[in-house]
Parts: structure tokens; C-alpha cells; sequence
């Protein structure tokens, strides 16, 4: 067999193992996992870091959302996770923030995200998941001193019926004609 | 009696009875009689006395959903479209924009399936009325068409008509079922008197119907 084919095989292959590490998975080089809690935060919000893989006892997480780096200290040996906190930067736009960490004297980027997500519901009250309250449903436009409830009819805020204009034009109406009834009367009498 | 005094004695009792019957009817009328929703404590508008309802069909199969509903007795001819809930936790209803839309409680249940379907619609925007301004007209016995994106049209009949404040609203009453089983629809708008203070109605107009027919 010719060696021009097997070393550009062999070419190919060792390429291919030099470029395998950084075209591999973005979220764990060297085993170096950093992970923020909560994964979804407001800006301005504090966000605890726990990195695991370094071996070492400190180390720095970065991101571009963080006011600063968290500084990181934990127990030495890499079955332990070295632990920090961080502040988000105010003004941050929503959306997927890389996390990078420095550890061991070497820098691991990419090794975790957090969400920036502004207006988040407090985890002790949950958004309600069935309609509970009453409906928001008019601007008002239509509503003179009271809103008429039923088209077309005014309502006072005393409750039903036409209302007091009405009820003192019934009184007055009835009284009037009650006198002129007894008026007329009277003076038929003293004519006959 | 002398001949002139007749039409003046006449006129005088007719005035008279009239004045009467406008007192009387301000004292006398209560809600039972009243055409209008009173405020206050929940009020049954036009309760049947003695109005025959038809009776419920059965659900209709599918969740097909709503495209457009009428209420011929109201003039109500609107589109639907779906609607989630707002950050009080209550239905929300289209945009002051498209105020001749009707919304629909998407994530629960279709008109003419089992439950309530829930419609909701602005009684007026800021400045004219809108799409539910007659809502409160409506009476039991009245049908209410919604056409299915599937075609078919769930025919429902009002059985109910409330005014519901809002400091004394209960979710169960307005958007739960009230038979199991039945296909259920309520129309729900803004109603009582507006508080300039808060921009809010104080009551919530709230008419129930059960599903009759389908075509």
C-alpha cells in the first residue's frame, strides 16, 4: 500500500483529535461545570455560583452579567464544588449570559449559563393558574356620574327606581292637583 | 256641576293619578319588578317567573374553537379570539384597540364542550361604547350563537343575568360550572358605577347560558 493515502489518513485523524477538545461540548471543558442559582434572574439580582471539577480551593467565575467576579473558595480536591456569589449588572437585557471560571491557573469558558429575565413572578407567590379575580373590562367612556347598568336607564346611587327628581315631581304633581280638586270644590259651594 | 268646571276637574284628577303613580312607583318597585340590575348585593335580574327554559343538550364532541359569537337580541355580532389571564389573575379581556372583539379564556374550556367557557368584552372603552355595552340587557330565555372553528355552532340559552361587585366576588360563582356535565357559557363585562379614582368599574356584569342546540 502506498504511505501517501495512510499519511493523509493519519493526517486527518490527528486533526481531528487536536480540534475534538475545542469543537466539544461548551458547557464542560476539563470537567469544569459552573452552574448559578437561580438559573434565571432579574437584573441586579444576587446569584449564589457553584463550580465543580477545579481542584484546587479558589478560583473566579466571570460573566459578562456579573458587576464583578464571584470570588470562589471551597475544599481542596476536585470532588468538591468551590462555591461563590455574584451581583447581575442593572440595565441587562434579557436573554442566555455565558458563564467562564478560572481555576487551577488555568480559564474554562463556557462552562455554564444563566437567563436574565426582567419582571419575574416571586417564587412564593405563583402567577394563578385558573381565573380568580373580576374582569377588567371598560374605560369608562360611557359612565356619566353613575355608569347606567342598563342601557338607556340612569341610575342614582340610591339604588333602583327613577330617583329622587322624580319622586318630588310625583309629590308636587299629586299636592297641586289635590288643592286645585279641593279648591274648585270649595268655591262650587259658596256659588250655589 | 257647572259645564266649565268638568274638563278642569278632569284634568285635575289625571294629574293627580299621575303624580301618585310617580311616587308610588319609586317606593313600590323593587328589584323583583325593576327592569334595571341594582347595585349592591348580588341581584338576580329577570329571574324567569314562569319563563320556560328549553332543556340542555348534550356537549358537543371536539374542542373546536370559538371564531365568532351573536347575541341577535342584543345586536351582538363579534369576533373571538383567544385571551389568557391578566396580572390580577382575571380574564383578560382584547385590547381597548379592537374594542368590537369579544375574548376568549383560551386555556379553558371551548364553548359547547363540557364546563364553562368563559367570553369576555369591554362595556366601553374610554370614550364610546364597545362590543358588551348592551350586555346587561340581556334576558333569560335569549340565545347566544358561537361558531366553531370545526363549522359547527353551539347554541346556548341565558338562564341567569348578575351583577357581581367587585369587593364581593366570588370566582367559583362566576367562572365555575354550575351543573355537572353541562355545557356552560358566561358573558362576562364591566358594570356598576365608575370609579374615576381607580379607572375601574366597581361590579362586573356576568350573563350565564347553557347550551340547547347545535347546527
Amino acid at each position: 500500500m502506498r504511505s501517501g493515502p495512510i499519511a493523509l489518513r493519519a493526517a486527518g485523524a490527528a486533526l481531528a483529535l487536536v480540534l475534538a477538545p475545542a469543537a466539544g461540548t461548551a458547557l464542560a471543558h476539563d470537567g469544569v461545570q459552573a452552574t448559578a442559582t437561580p438559573s434565571t434572574a432579574a437584573p441586579g439580582a444576587d446569584v449564589d455560583v457553584r463550580v465543580k471539577g477545579c481542584e484546587g480551593t479558589t478560583g473566579a467565575a466571570r460573566s459578562p452579567a456579573f458587576v464583578a467576579d464571584a470570588e470562589l473558595t471551597g475544599r481542596d480536591g476536585g470532588a468538591y464544588a468551590l462555591f461563590g456569589g455574584a451581583t447581575l449588572r442593572t440595565g441587562l437585557e434579557d436573554g442566555t449570559y455565558r458563564l467562564s471560571v478560572t481555576c487551577d491557573g488555568h480559564d474554562h469558558h463556557d462552562v455554564g449559563t444563566l437567563t436574565v429575565r426582567r419582571h419575574q413572578q416571586p417564587t412564593h407567590r405563583p402567577a394563578p393558574v385558573t381565573p380568580v379575580a373580576p374582569v377588567r373590562a371598560g374605560g369608562g367612556g360611557t359612565a356619566v356620574f353613575a355608569a347606567p347598568v342598563a342601557p338607556g336607564v340612569a341610575q342614582t346611587a340610591s339604588g333602583d327606581g327613577l330617583g329622587t327628581p322624580y319622586t318630588l315631581l310625583g309629590l308636587g304633581m299629586a299636592g297641586a292637583a289635590a288643592v286645585a280638586v279641593a279648591f274648585r270644590s270649595s268655591r262650587r259651594r259658596r256659588a250655589e | 256641576m257647572a259645564a266649565s268646571s268638568r274638563p278642569v276637574t278632569g284634568v285635575a284628577w289625571a294629574v293627580l293619578l299621575l303624580g301618585f303613580w310617580l311616587w308610588g312607583r319609586d317606593t313600590a318597585w323593587g328589584p323583583g319588578g325593576s327592569s334595571a340590575p341594582t347595585h349592591g348585593d348580588v341581584a338576580a335580574v329577570g329571574r324567569p317567573l314562569g319563563v320556560d327554559l328549553p332543556p340542555s343538550r348534550a356537549p358537543i364532541p371536539g374542542a373546536a374553537e370559538p371564531l365568532r359569537v351573536e347575541i341577535p337580541a342584543l345586536g351582538v355580532d363579534a369576533p373571538v379570539v383567544p385571551r389568557g389571564l391578566d396580572s390580577t389573575g382575571a380574564v383578560d379581556p382584547p385590547p381597548y384597540e379592537t374594542p368590537q372583539t369579544v375574548g376568549w379564556y383560551g386555556p379553558g374550556t371551548t364553548p359547547g364542550a363540557a364546563g364553562p367557557a368563559l367570553l369576555v368584552g369591554h362595556v366601553d372603552t374610554e370614550t364610546r361604547p364597545a362590543v358588551f355595552y348592551d350586555l346587561s340587557a340581556a334576558r333569560p330565555g335569549a340565545t347566544v350563537r358561537v361558531t366553531r372553528t370545526d363549522g359547527s355552532v353551539a347554541v346556548f340559552t341565558v338562564d341567569d343575568v348578575r351583577v357581581v361587585p367587585r369587593d364581593a366576588f366570588d370566582p367559583r360563582a362566576v367562572y365555575g360550572s354550575r351543573a355537572p356535565g353541562r355545557a356552560e357559557l358566561r358573558l362576562i363585562t364591566c358594570g356598576g358605577t365608575f370609579d374615576r379614582a381607580t379607572g375601574l368599574y366597581t361590579a362586573n356584569v356576568v350573563v350565564s347560558a347553557y347550551l340547547t342546540a347545535a347546527e
